[in-house]
């Protein structure tokens, strides 16, 4: 009975826990300091998942030109204040929210306009500074081109606005000629008539401007191509830096730009981990344990990585048995046991 | 090692249920059975063919009778009636001499007193075989020396040498409790046939 009961425990232990054939690989990106060393669980072979670095930013491509075509201003150059200016992409600058910058060239580019005796461009230059709504910079300039631009200016803020429909991603974030983000797309915003620098920007997606002319209502579709890996961990970074959830869709997203096509992710205190699996750009599965190796095994139990050992192949079910089994040969044991008579016959 | 081995010996003596039964010359402990006081044809006792000058000397044998595999009733017919289909053999035998003084040989009370004071209460049988014996008591006038010769054989009993004798009903040593009482299978003391039938079983 009791040989029964060590069968029993033997073949469980030997029976239980299945595996895989191979381990299936498993990027682990953990939030903070990651760990000396992966933990190992059976199954899954795990490695460390590094975030590309940010893309450097952007250099500052208008203060160079500005100054030079400032310069060029003063001294009358106007030709070359122009050629230094045009230099200057005005829509990409507002498409990064640099208005100022914009306005600063737009305005000396309307003064080197006016000086050079082009009346007709100064005033189209005049234009599409109010039609982008920008104010008119403190700076040197004539006043007779400020009074063509207070005038541009007055007959934009007077002019009536265009709905103009903005579809592209969805929940992009709509910014128009450099202004703070006014809506989600798809929405609607109304524009009045001229140049307009529409942008969007999405997590998961790189930015995206337009510059376009509007004369009537219309329907536009800006469209952003995917984010690659450094501008998804990038953008990630930033979402944990504006204290937005990591782990959340557009989280999984942006990890699922890295190329792994299961990450895992570990974030807080090491001793009360959580984290959330990430299978083709979705999270599978989420969960929280004390160690990082149950956390592993709980999140591939859970996103149906790892098949969840039945029952019977638990190795504590089997120590179970066997503990009932032994304590049922005791019994039995107990119950049935006749101990050897040992007799004497005394006179 | 050593350890092991006295915990090994510690279980063993565990498992083992350890008894002692104690043999009555009689129904109880203080009455000796008839089979020790049964007459001749003549009207003589028979133990008076033990009377030496003021004592009553003989030797008081007690057999183990083997019934193999049967195990009949306590009737004497019923036992003979077993031995006749099988051999019983005589598996142990305790013999020693005793001397009662005449003026206790009509008290059965003094005699177990005298018999007890002279040899005690010596152990009879140790380990009792598993299956159904008779414990057989005979007083005769044969000799210890002639019926233990000591070459482990246990020579017969001569009938005509004995005195008294009683037999235990049919038993098994390891099923029983308390005691174990002899009698001899008679309606009146005339009974030294019965004396000479019970002296005469066993092979």
């Amino acid at each position: 009975m009791v040989i029964c009961a060590l069968a029993i425990a033997v073949v469980g232990a030997v029976g239980c826990a299945a595996r895989p054939a191979h381990p299936i690989p498993l990027a682990v990106l953990v939030e903070g300091a990651p760990p000396a060393k992966l933990p190992e669980v059976a199954g899954l072979a795990p490695h460390a998942l590094v975030l590309p670095p940010s893309p450097p930013a952007p250099a500052d491509r208008t203060a160079g030109p500005l100054a030079r075509a400032r310069k060029a201003y003063a001294a009358g150059d106007f030709d070359t204040c122009r050629a230094e200016l045009a230099r200057i992409d005005v829509a990409e600058a507002l498409a990064a929210g640099e208005r100022d910058a914009a306005a600063r060239a737009l305005a000396f580019d309307a003064a080197c306009a006016w000086g050079g005796q082009g009346v007709t461009a100064a005033r189209a230059i005049a234009a599409r500074l109010a039609a982008y709504g920008l104010a008119l910079p403190d700076a040197a300039i004539a006043p007779d081109i400020e009074a063509v631009i207070g005038e541009a200016l007055v007959a934009a803020g007077n002019a009536r606005g265009y709905p103009i429909a903005v579809r592209g991603e969805p929940g992009a974030r709509l910014r128009v000629d450099g202004r703070p983000p006014v809506c989600a797309l798809p929405c609607t915003v109304d524009l009045v008539p001229g140049d307009h620098v529409l942008a969007v920007s999405a997590d998961g997606f790189a930015d995206a401007h337009r510059q376009l002319r509007i004369t009537d209502r219309a329907e536009i579709t800006l469209a952003q191509p995917p984010a690659d890996p450094a501008l998804a961990a990038a953008q990630w970074r930033a979402r944990a830096g504006r204290g937005l959830p990591a782990l959340d869709a557009i989280g999984a997203r942006l990890i699922a730009r890295l190329g792994e096509p299961r990450v895992a992710v570990l974030t807080g205190d090491p001793a009360t981990r959580s984290g959330a699996l990430i299978i083709d750009g979705a999270i599978a599965a989420s969960a929280s344990a004390a160690s990082d190796a149950t956390l592993l095994r709980e999140l591939a139990y859970e996103a149906g990585v790892l098949h969840r050992p039945t029952l019977w192949q638990r190795p504590w079910f089997w120590i179970a048995v066997s503990g009932v089994a032994l304590g049922v040969a005791a019994g039995i044991a107990a119950l049935t046991y006749q101990p050897t008579v040992v007799t004497d016959l005394t006179l | 090692m050593r350890p092991a081995a006295a915990l090994a010996a510690l279980a063993l003596a565990a498992c083992e249920d350890h008894r002692t039964i104690t043999l009555l010359l009689g129904p109880d402990d203080h009455t000796l059975t008839a089979g020790f006081a049964c007459r001749a044809e003549t009207g003589e006792l028979l133990v008076e063919r033990s009377h030496r000058d003021a004592d009553y000397t003989f030797q008081l044998v007690i057999d183990t009778v083997e019934l193999g595999a049967t195990f009949p009733g306590c009737r004497g017919e019923e036992v003979l009636a077993a031995c006749a289909d099988q051999p019983c053999d005589l598996i142990g035998r305790y013999c020693t001499t005793v001397t009662i003084p005449e003026t206790d040989i009509a008290d059965p009370a003094s005699i177990l007193a005298a018999l007890h004071a002279q040899i005690g209460h010596p152990s009879l049988i140790t380990d009792a075989p598993d299956q159904p014996i008779v414990v057989r008591a005979v007083t005769t006038l044969q000799s210890c020396a002639e019926l233990t010769p000591g070459d482990g054989s246990l020579p017969r009993l001569d009938p005509d040498q004995a005195v008294g004798c009683a037999y235990s009903c049919p038993v098994i040593l390891d099923d029983l409790r308390g005691s174990l009482g002899l009698a001899l299978d008679t309606l009146d003391d005339h009974c030294a046939p019965q004396v000479r039938q019970c002296a005469r079983f066993g092979s």
